[in-house]
């Protein structure tokens, strides 16, 4: 009775399938989009005309610089996506 | 299925084809009592090694569709990293286009507005400005 177990366990066990498919996950769209967006500038006390337009102009550049690095994302996500759904098909 | 990594395949054909065989034997043997053992060993070991080889076709099926799938992430990754570089590439332009403009409207900025740099900048303006830059806590 108890060889009958032992040979019932092994046969059950031995029908355990692992799929050996191993996938590895998208790397990111390079090292610079992986850096996270900087503070803004502020303004200094009593600043004069140029500083506030060079600082609007640094903060503008930073905005489209993170803009440019979410867009990066968010076409990273899409694309990826369809090329993970073709898997299988 | 570890089972059929350890055990040859052929042992499940030669199980199946013996327990047949045996059978076949018992059918012709002159004493009744082993004529009875032998078929039911026989018909026992038919029924194991049926299942064991349906497990086998299954498992080949397996296998044959998995090595398939790995073959088709292999492409896939190779794709996902072309996408990748394509979108890196664009990343590293787009960003330079946008710091070269910065960097002309300062040098205008150096070149022209410090010219009219005579008004005053009211305190109200710079600590509205202040407040719309802080980070949002």
């Amino acid at each position: 009775m108890k060889l009958l177990a032992i040979a019932l366990i092994l046969t059950l066990t031995g029908c355990t399938t692992v799929v050996p498919v191993t996938a590895k996950f998208p790397e990111a769209p390079g090292l610079q989009s992986q850096t996270r967006c900087p503070q803004l500038q502020k303004l200094s006390d009593n600043p004069q005309l140029s500083d506030v337009a060079k600082t609007i102009t640094v903060n503008y550049t930073e905005y489209y610089t993170c803009a440019v690095k979410t867009d990066a994302w968010i076409e990273w996500y899409a694309k990826q996506k369809i090329i993970f759904e073709g898997l299988g098909k | 299925m570890w089972l059929f990594e350890f055990i040859p395949q052929t042992l499940f054909y030669l199980l199946f084809l013996a327990s047949g065989i045996g059978y076949a034997i018992s059918l012709f043997l002159p004493n009744p009592i082993l004529q009875k053992q032998v078929k039911i060993t026989s018909v026992i070991a038919l029924g194991i090694s049926i299942y064991l080889l349906g497990m086998l076709y299954v498992n080949n099926l397996w296998k044959e569709r998995a090595e398939k799938l790995q073959q088709q992430v292999v492409e896939l990754e190779a794709k996902s990293t072309t996408t990748n570089t394509e979108i890196k590439e664009r990343v590293v332009t787009k960003t330079q286009i946008v710091k070269q403009r910065g960097d002309d409207v300062i040098k205008y900025v150096d070149r022209e507005i410090v010219k009219i740099n005579n008004c005053v900048v009211p305190q109200e303006f710079t600590q509205a400005h202040n407040r719309a830059a802080e980070q949002p806590k």
